[in-house]
Order: C-alpha cells, then structure tokens, then sequence
C-alpha cells in the first residue's frame, strides 16, 4: 500500500498526514495549496487596497476621452467563471466517487471555460472579435491611475486564468493515463474556485463600484 | 518511503490509520447543493448589475455598501460550498477565514484616510 502510493514522482504530495485532532485527514497537497492560497489572496488584496487608496483620493478618476468599463459583457464573463467553478466541483465530485470519465468531461469544460474567459478578456481590451478595444477607445496603461489600476489588476487575475487552465489540462491529460488521483483534481479545484472568488470581488470593485 | 514523513506510525496512530484515503468521498446528493449555490450565484450577480444600472437608481454610497455586502456573500458561497470550506474542521476553516479580517481593516482604515485627505 505505501509503495504504490509513491510509485510515481510527486506522489509525495498526496501523501496523507496523519490523523489531526484539529486538522483531520488531510493531505500535504491540500494544506500546501490553502497556504499558496492565502499568501495569492495577499496580493490581490494589496492590488485592491492599493486601487481603494488612489480612487478614493482622486479628485477625477475617469479623466475626458476615458472609456467607461463594459458592464453587460463583464457581468457575461462573470457567469461564464461561475458556470466553470460548477463544472469544477463536480469534477472534484466525480472523481471522488471514481466516476473517470465525468471527471474527464468536467474538467475539460472547466478549461474550456477558462479559455473562453481569456479570449473575452482580449476581446474587452484589444476588441480581436470586431468592435473596438478600451486600448482603442483610450483606455491606455501609463496614462492614468484609472486606466493603470484596471489593466494591472484584471490582468494579473487573467494570469491566475491562464495558469488555472494550463494545471485543468495537465490533470486532465493525466486522468487518461491513471495518474490524476481525486486528490489532484480537489487539490486543482481549490485554486480553480479561488481565481472564481477574486474574479467576484475584482468584478465588483474595478467595474461596478 | 523515500520523503521526509515519518515511516513509523506515530504513537497513537495504527498505520492503517496513518496511511488511510484522505479523500472524502462527495455524495451524489451534493450535486443538488452544488445547483443551488450555482442559482444564488447567479442570482446576486444579477442583483449587483442592478444596483448600479442607472434605472434602478441607487444612490452611490448605499449602492457601494450594498455591493460589497452582495460581493462578499458571493465570495462566502464559493469559499464555504465549492472549496468545501463548510466541511472542513475548524482549525482549517479559521487558518484559511480569520486572516481576511486583517486586509479588511487595513483597507477600510487606509482608503478612508485617502478620501478624508482629499476632503
């Protein structure tokens, strides 16, 4: 039983710690992962603080020529996370019950769902699918606190997407060999849920306030 | 064993205890819980758009309490139920939980500070 649990390189991550009056069964992975977590959730909320101070001590935010940020489309990426963080959870679901093929479909629409964040986010900047950008509109970065705080901050969480995307394929690229244990899938999940609660607050703060 | 645990059960713990699945199987009723949480997502989404669309016409200060409150039980349903927070024990909840109130007060005192400067 010990063996095949460290059969593979990396296996060490799953290994489960032992039994913890306060902690419980819990695996190296998932502790680690929370701790990354916690330090990522530091940056965003220095990113968003840092924005907090300069809007709120600003005496004009959105200078002329400045485009307002899109609402309707932003509120459409934002389903669009949500709907990948249901479809995470039931991958996680799945392959806790050894549903492999549920968990394989789950997964790949997860990261079909991130990847359809990403390319709407090029859209809101760069308009690749027709109509105009915001760095077409005068939007800018190096302009104006406005302009810097959004690119820097949304961004930055579009980075999160990526990497989100990039570890959703590398699991479920494994799942077809055996190697993807529940563990990885709950352990990729943690963060997936995490890019979908900074997006929540990113979306509230930068575009609705 | 070729890592840094321990390869002898610790005192206390049978190995089997040791070794045993951390994984808690997800009962398939749970999916339910999952679509509900999925609906309320949706729901306050909705609702946040709503507050600042210039129809409904919301003031802005309570527009912007009214969306932070709405952001954060966002961010509370994805935390508790996805990340499975709700079932964890409590050491865990709170290592994960109770540090948030630090950027709290820190970013309510230093944004309060920046628009009191202004004036």
């Amino acid at each position: 039983m010990t063996d095949s649990l460290l059969a593979h390189p990396g296996e060490a991550t799953r290994r489960v710690l032992p039994d913890d009056a306060h902690l419980g069964p819990v695996t190296l992975g998932k502790v680690g992962m929370w701790i990354f977590l916690l330090s990522d959730a530091w940056s965003f909320a220095g990113l968003l603080i840092a924005y907090g101070v300069l809007r709120a001590g600003a005496s004009v935010w959105r200078h002329p020529g400045e485009p307002q940020l899109g609402i309707p489309f932003t509120a459409g990426l934002t389903f669009l996370l949500i709907c990948s963080s249901v479809s995470m959870v039931l991958a996680v679901a799945a392959a806790s019950q050894g549903r492999v093929r549920a968990q394989r479909s789950w997964l790949l629409l997860t990261a079909l769902g991130g990847v359809g964040f990403l390319l709407g986010q090029a859209h809101e900047y760069f308009g690749i699918f027709g109509s105009a950008g915001l760095v077409h509109e005068g939007l800018v970065l190096g302009q104006s606190a406005y302009a810097n705080s959004f690119y820097v901050i949304t961004s930055f969480h579009g980075l999160h997407v990526f990497a989100g995307v990039v570890l959703l394929l590398r699991t479920w690229l494994r799942s077809f060999s055996g190697q993807a244990t529940s563990n990885e899938v709950e352990v990729v999940g943690l963060f997936w849920h995490f890019v979908d609660l900074v997006w929540i607050l990113v979306f509230t703060f930068v575009y609705l306030v | 064993m070729n890592d840094s645990l321990p390869s002898e059960p610790l005192p206390g713990h049978p190995s089997e205890t040791v070794h045993r699945s951390a994984e808690q199987v997800v009962p398939a009723s749970a999916t339910r819980g999952y679509l509900v949480v999925f609906g309320l997502l949706a729901v306050l989404t909705v609702l946040e758009v709503a507050v600042v669309s210039p129809e409904v016409g919301v003031s802005r200060a309570p527009a912007i309490a009214t969306l932070i409150i709405l952001a954060i039980s966002k961010a509370a349903l994805v935390a508790l139920f996805f990340m499975h927070l709700r079932s964890e024990r409590r050491a865990l909840r709170n290592m994960v939980l109770l540090p948030f109130l630090f950027p709290i007060v820190v970013g309510l005192a230093v944004i309060a500070e920046s628009a009191w400067r202004r004036g």
